[in-house]
């Protein structure tokens, strides 16, 4: 027989207030199956609990309900005074009449009807309950620490300390925190750093803290006592057990990046330790991925590390990057179409790198070739047939894997199309020469003057592969009367002969048909042989045009004009020889199939132009005439070129390859030594018979997102210098001069330094210790452990929200970070106040507070708590470091609460003689080389314009930009800023909501150190005392399954957020694992058939409790 | 705002009960930080104390215009019409006060004892008795459109061209009115004006605190769009645009505004009209507080005057934007007259001027009236032009 005792407080006048207590126990005394009922003034009392006590006993009560406040408050209480007196506890229930009655109406007599029905609806709940037992789990006594700042420090030493594992977990490779960035620290002013370290170093040498920086928290499951978590080990590439942290490899390291730990007042290398006092004291290298200019180059040549190795004048080092990928720099220095420039991420910001000006300088800098260490000779052998840029890569590159390679060319010299087709004035040939020596150094031989008309025949006669690179050297005919007239010439023809020196006769009027490079490259040839008037005749306009613009305006200075959207209809000759051309005039249609806008003729605008020499530069396609009728290559229908598969460059038949513009037509230089380059892989795993796709890199993926600095000024690339116009017409000597040494190391210098590390190496070589290790990887570590404390810290609310202090654009508006690292001994300026525009003193400096904090409007509605008092340090030191000096703090408020802390704003008045200004100021406009700051003094009314030479903000501070994301990861709440919710604001603040997690720090709520620290100790300390229990005892209120109604549908173990759900084949069901479950109830709400239930929260206690209000 | 009384009567619950009846619920919500002060024109003009920072507190006690002393109160109503209704106080208060509301609340109760300035009662009178803030006669309204072939405004066509007083009246901005049609003219676009039917919009009598008025021209114009069958508006003017949008909602209005901007930039955008004709002068636009400021518009303008060729956009450096500085004319500013060295136009030419520009762009006849007029008293030797003639003598 069920027997309910109902107790209903009045908790003082709280309750009774509002809900008619008499009323109630009249109506409760005779609901079935109570027992009993009584009220009392305050049941949470020692006399009132006896009273439940004593009924208890004397009614033989099986179930109570106290009708009272929140079950958050006082249901722990009440259900330990039930258990002590033989009743089980969780046959005690709440019936929450405060919070949820009294204290949300006025209306006595409707809230005296509503709690009626909450005991009511209580009293059928308790009816249905089971006497439940808790759940016991063992332990894992060991600790995560998420964050080691000073927070993450103190609580880890606090828990190794009393003798038990602690796993530190830190994503930066140096302990230490925002601390470690500290000058002072109020209101001691003693210094950050000489307390700090000290426990910085106890950490790295605890033997029960494990350290593990560069890393972060990657999964987690389990449940509080016994958690699963897997910790990433970013790589760092460098070997940690071997660095010793001698700090060589900056000396090496080329590149410069903006350093996070100055806030950007300095620059790091990419490899490099966030402060010489880091602990661990190891490096790490910054690699953000692979930059634009390499994507964008066809032959993957590592231009971002060439240019950083230029910046710093190692120019050997530089050229050595660049002939890794490529054998032509000299020749590419000056002719290559420069895809990386237009890729370069500079040139979004201001101007693009001229990253081809740097190539010339450093393969004209060799004065002497280098002797190559010729590696061991394979008993392969391998023809190249063409010695063109393509061949001459593909000779090169296999020469260099000891292959033994021969080139057949048919020309009487070597370079193919580059001696043929690239007039002297653009490439000198003693520039090709010096790439050719280079490549013929390795062992290539060329065979000139041998002309091949069989590949297949080369094979036949022992050689173990061919590659065909051609060349595409038929010239494409432009199909109107008159073509063959005297006085007409092909482009490449044309060329060929003055290259060669062969005698060109041309007349004094002289057309250029034709828009691409060889159109620009004839004109000014033309030009030096002495033509009065050079046209290029193009039927699209100046935005089709494909030939180079800087090349245009080369050939424009020297006098040849241009006359766009026109066509030639007819050649006319006299006496067989060309005098006159006709034309039309065309307009752009829409876009045609290479994404240009097609040119149309216009009806009856034909007209004759006089000329006498006409050179058409109309394309080329490639030369296959020469294949013997039976071969088995084959070839494209289109352009007649070479078929080859994409990926490999292999031919139809095993063991040839083809590439450049044998292939794919007239293309650039630097495309076709990238199809040597891959040609030449193939090549090498077809000899050793492997796999010819496996192993290639086919696509590279280009680093996301490129940081441009805050305040990088605009500049101009490097002007290249020119020979006169005058005296370049007369002759075919080189027009482009080049950049100076000076030159160059600038213009480098002004490289974004995308991809972090450009991977030249050079750390590699100066590392003693051995420790560089490129091709690390990231590692990831299980770990079993117990509670997790969470101190992730802050960081500054970004400064650049703030417009109206002229953030972004006043580089001397600094935040409170940076101002500790001008005042630091190891900071940037070494101690001395220097502003970051100009490297002066400051005479003035202006503190603004508040700023982004206390602003709901624009900002956060929250008081940032620490910035008042290190205004005052920071209007002291800087006192203290420029006597002479003035320090103005603007604030709307100064909170000095805290010990000693009221006194040393007070001596920082008096005896600093710093003015305090009340207002915030509302504009910061630059003046000169001053600062003027708008405001008012509030308690004057005066209106103050102050010029100052810098200015530092109090900025917000926020939790640091992982908090949320991590809060996801552990399931523990934040509030709306982001910071991590605690068990209860007053008599909890250290524990999260979610059992097992503690909170420290700045992840919490903005605070102090001190605070900080005492907030470390107190987390530490729960920690221990979960630590201390040999085992946990869980509340049993979870899911249960029926075993009968379990059709193992399985639907509650994808529900389950906590991975609690598990099934059991030999039943056929899917249990629940107890230690795991927290009751959250998701799989009970997702169970189709009801099997699933929460325990004393069933359906059916449900449905009663609704019946029962409804009633 | 400030007076020089004695403690004893220092709350005056009524005045601010009936001030945060008519708009200053705000005032509770300030700390005094004084932004609002330093972010005012007055601060720039330098010579007038206009301390609104202590506008907040002082209403809390009831201390606006709640003076016995003649003199005092007179000196007191000098300073409540003061404000320029610009909201660049409003832009950055951390609290989002907005002290011209509470100024209005103020104004409210100075209009309802009569003791507001003469020029303003005559402004209000003008336009309660014929339409226009101007006094010219109602059968005049739309002499400005005889030569243009406008349609009146009728069922079934699409946007009503609602001018403005100014440009119906004024000889020199009646040409914006003009070459505004001529656009949308050119575009084929379906709109027809109001003629003698449009009146004045009201949202300067609204900022003078004559509200009974203000309610009375708002209720007859809704009900004249109404009866038209207006759906869509396109304004001149940003003024406009605030009280059709921004004020007549309250009154149960719901039209589509467009500002005259916005719809130029949409029918460039699509291609409708197309600057071909070169105007090659420096242009440096000033944003109209109405416009930018308070109602988000600050590309549209400059979308279109980067279209046009030859045009070189300026901008005033650290002044533009939503930190723009007002003409000096908004919320009857432009009738009342101060001193020589007491004007924010001056202020604002001055930094227009700066940019080295030959043309200052406008999107409002408030500021093209005010700097004209100052132009014309400082003898400068810059132009001032809206957006709409700029961009009919691109379109050739």
């Amino acid at each position: 027989m069920n027997r309910i005792g109902v107790f209903v407080c009045h908790c003082g006048r709280n309750i009774s207030a509002t809900v008619e207590i008499d009323k109630v126990v009249e109506v409760i005394d005779g609901y079935p199956d109570v027992a009993h009922c009584e009220d009392y003034k305050y049941l949470c009392s020692e006399p009132g609990q006896s009273l439940i006590k004593e009924k208890i006993k004397e009614k033989k009560l099986s179930g109570v309900v106290v009708a009272a406040c929140s079950p958050s408050l006082h249901e722990e209480t009440f259900r330990r005074t039930a258990e002590t007196n033989g009743l089980n506890r969780y046959l005690l229930e709440i019936a929450n009449i405060r919070e949820q009655c009294s204290w949300v109406h006025t209306d006595i007599i409707l809230a005296t009807a509503k709690a009626i029905k909450i005991i009511k609806a209580t009293i059928e709940k308790t009816l249905l309950n089971d006497a439940l037992t808790p759940i016991k789990i063992p332990v894992t006594t060991k600790a995560l620490v998420i964050g080691a700042g000073i927070a993450g420090i103190q609580a880890s030493l606090d828990i190794a300390n009393s003798g038990y594992e602690v796993t530190l977990v830190e994503k930066s490779s140096s302990i230490g925190g925002h601390m470690a960035q500290l000058s002072e620290t109020f209101p001691t002013l003693d210094c950050s750093q000489c307390i700090l370290t000290p426990k910085m170093v106890e950490v790295a040498q605890h033997k029960n803290i494990k350290l593990s920086t560069y890393s972060e928290l990657v999964d987690i499951s389990g449940n509080v006592g016994n958690f699963k978590v897997k910790i990433k080990k970013k790589s760092a590439y460098v070997d940690w057990e071997k660095c010793n942290g001698c700090g060589d490899c900056i000396q090496a390291c080329p590149v410069k990046i903006k350093s996070e730990f100055e806030l950007g007042l300095t620059d790091r290398t990419a490899i490099y330790r966030p402060f010489p006092q880091s602990v661990p004291n190891k490096f790490v290298i910054d690699k953000k991925g692979i930059s634009p200019c390499k994507i964008a180059c066809p032959a993957g040549v590592n231009v971002q590390a060439y240019v950083a190795l230029s910046s710093q004048g190692k120019f050997e080092e530089a050229l050595g990057i660049e002939r890794v990928n490529n054998p032509l720099p000299s020749v590419c220095g000056r002719i290559c179409t420069y895809p990386c420039e237009s890729e370069c991420k500079r040139g979004e910001f201001d101007e693009s790198i001229r990253i081809r000006s740097i190539k010339r300088f450093i393969a004209d800098y060799e004065e002497e070739l280098p002797k190559p260490e010729l590696p061991k000779q394979k008993k392969k052998k391998v023809a190249i047939i063409g010695s063109g840029p393509s061949g001459l890569s593909c000779a090169y590159q296999l020469a260099k894997s000891g292959y033994s390679t021969t080139i057949f060319e048919s020309l009487p010299v070597a370079g193919g199309m580059l001696v043929a087709g690239i007039p002297k004035f653009r490439l000198p040939r003693k520039s090709l020469q010096k790439d050719i020596n280079y490549i013929r150094s390795w062992g290539v031989k060329i065979k000139t003057n041998q002309k091949i008309n069989d590949p297949e025949k080369l094979l036949r006669d022992g050689f173990d592969a061919v590659y065909i690179a051609t060349g595409a050297w038929i010239e494409r005919k432009l199909g109107v009367e008159g073509e063959y007239l005297k006085g007409i010439y092909y482009g490449i023809d044309f060329l060929r002969k003055v290259n060669i020196g062969d005698k060109v006769i041309i007349g004094k009027k002289v057309a250029v048909i034709g828009g691409g490079n060889s159109a620009i490259d004839a004109a000014r040839t033309a030009i030096r042989l002495d033509a009065k008037n050079v046209t290029i005749v193009y039927r699209r306009s100046r935005t089709e045009m494909p030939a180079i613009e800087e090349e245009i305006l080369e050939a424009e200075a020297e006098g040849v004009n241009i006359n766009y959207l026109v066509a030639p209809i007819r050649f006319i000759g006299k006496n067989g020889r060309l005098s006159q051309m006709e034309c039309i005039r065309m307009r752009l249609g829409r876009p045609d199939a290479s994404g240009r806008r097609k040119p149309i003729p216009i009806k009856g605008s034909e007209f004759i132009i006089r000329v006498d020499t006409v050179i058409l530069t109309i394309g080329q396609t490639p030369d296959t005439s020469y294949l013997p009728k039976n071969t088995n290559i084959k070839l494209n229908k289109k352009w007649n070129s070479f078929w080859i598969d994409e990926d490999t460059f292999q031919t139809s038949v095993p063991g040839i390859f083809a590439g450049g513009d044998a292939v794919s037509g007239p293309a650039t230089v630097i495309s076709a030594i990238a199809n040597g380059k891959e040609a030449a892989i193939s090549i090498d795993k077809y000899i050793r018979g492997v796999n010819l796709i496996e192993g290639r890199e086919l696509e590279l993926k280009c680093v996301e997102e490129v940081e441009i600095p805050v305040y990088l000024p605009k500049s101009k690339r490097q002007e290249i210098s020119y020979l006169p116009v005058e005296e370049r017409i007369l002759n075919f000597n080189e027009v482009k001069l080049g950049l100076s040494e000076e030159q160059v190391k600038e213009e480098s210098a002004r490289c974004l330094a995308c991809g972090g590390c450009c991977e030249c190496r050079e750390c590699e070589k100066i590392c003693e210790p051995e420790a560089i290790f490129y091709d690390m990887e990231d590692q990831t570590l299980d770990y079993e452990i117990g509670a997790i404390i969470v101190a992730t810290g802050y960081e500054l609310y970004p400064i650049e929200k703030i417009v109206e202090y002229g953030v972004g654009k006043y580089e001397d508006v600094i935040n409170g970070l940076q101002f500790e690292r001008l005042l630091s001994a190891s900071g940037p300026t070494l101690g001395e106040i220097r502003r970051p525009s100009d490297g002066i003193i400051p005479k003035k400096v202006a503190f603004i507070s508040c700023v982004g904090s206390r602003d709901p409007e624009h900002h956060l509605p929250f008081c940032s708590k620490i910035c008042c008092m290190y205004m005052v340090k920071h209007a002291m030191l800087y006192k203290e470091h420029v006597p002479d000096g003035e320090a103005i703090v603007f604030s709307i408020d100064v909170r000095t609460a805290g010990k000693d802390y009221e006194e040393f704003f007070s001596r920082a008045k008096e005896e600093g003689n710093i003015l305090y200004i009340r207002g915030k100021p509302a504009r910061i406009i630059k003046e000169g080389d001053g600062l003027v700051i708008w405001s008012i003094n509030t308690l004057t009314g005066r209106q103050l314009r102050v010029k100052c030479d810098m200015v530092v903000l109090s900025m917000a501070i926020i939790p640091s930009n992982n908090a949320i994301k991590l809060a996801k990861q552990l399931r523990i709440q934040t509030n709306a800023h982001g910071f991590f919710t605690e068990g209860h604001p007053k008599l909890r603040p250290v524990e999260s909501l979610v059992p097992g997690f503690y909170l420290a720090g700045c992840s919490q709520s903005p605070k102090d150190i001190p605070e900080t620290v005492a907030q470390a100790s107190a987390a530490a300390s729960k920690v221990l005392e979960m630590f201390s229990k040999k085992e946990l005892s869980l509340e049993p209120l979870i899911a249960s399954v029926d075993d009968d109604l379990c059709s193992a549908c399985r639907i509650c173990i994808a529900t389950c957020p906590y991975d609690a759900r598990e099934f059991d084949e030999s039943k056929n069901i899917v249990i629940v694992k107890e230690s795991i479950c927290t009751g959250c109830g998701c799989c009970v709400a997702a169970c189709p058939t009801g099997a699933s239930q929460q325990k004393n929260m069933s359906d059916k206690q449900i449905s009663r409790m609704i019946e029962v209000i409804f009633d | 705002m400030t007076n020089k009384r004695s403690l004893v009567d220092v709350i005056n619950p009524e005045i601010r009960d009936f001030l945060v009846e008519m708009g200053a619920e705000d005032i509770y919500k300030c700390y005094q930080c004084g932004k609002c002060s330093s972010i005012c024109p007055w601060f720039q003009v330098g010579t007038y104390d206009f301390p609104i920072f202590r506008l907040p507190l002082e209403t809390a006690l009831g201390m606006v215009a709640s003076s016995e002393d003649k003199k005092e109160l007179e000196e007191e109503v000098d300073k409540i019409y003061r404000c320029v209704g610009c909201e660049a106080c409003v832009d950055q208060c951390p609290h989002g006060i907005n002290i011209p509301n509470i100024l209005r609340a103020a104004r409210r109760l100075l209009v309802d004892f009569g003791s507001y300035p003469d020029i303003l009662k005559s402004i209000v009178q003008k336009i309660h008795d014929v339409g226009n803030p101007l006094g010219e006669e109602r059968e005049k309204r739309s002499d400005w459109a005889k030569q243009l072939n406008v349609p009146n405004f009728q069922p079934g066509i699409e946007y009503l061209y609602f001018a403005c007083c100014i440009p119906s009246y004024d000889p020199r901005v009646q040409n914006v009115a003009q070459a505004t049609v001529r656009i949308l003219q050119k575009s084929g676009v379906s709109f027809g004006i109001l003629g003698v039917q449009e009146n004045c919009c009201g949202e300067a009598i609204r900022r003078i605190g004559a509200e009974k008025v203000f309610e009375e021209v708002t209720k007859s114009n809704i009900s004249s769009f109404e009866s038209a069958g207006v759906k869509n508006i396109l304004v001149t003017s940003p003024h406009c645009y605030t009280s059709f949008e921004n004020d007549y909602p309250e009154f149960g209005a719901n039209f589509e505004v467009f500002h005259i901007t916005q719809y130029f930039s949409g029918l460039i955008e699509k291609g409708k009209i197309q600057p071909i004709k070169s105007f090659d002068k420096k242009v440096v636009y000033h944003d109209p507080c109405n416009l930018g400021r308070q109602n988000g518009i600050y590309e549209e303008p400059r979308n279109i005057l980067r279209n046009i060729p030859g045009l070189e956009l300026l901008e005033v450096e650290n002044f533009n934007r939503s930190l723009s500085v007002c003409c000096g004319a908004g919320s009857g500013a432009l009738w009342m007259e101060w001193e020589k060295d007491e004007r924010i136009g001056d202020i604002r030419i001055n930094q227009l001027v700066d940019t080295g520009a030959e043309i200052i762009a406008v999107a409002c006849p408030y500021c093209l009236q005010m700097f004209e007029e100052t132009i014309k008293s400082m003898d400068l030797n810059i132009q001032v032009m809206d957006i709409a003639e700029i961009l009919y003598e691109s379109l050739g």
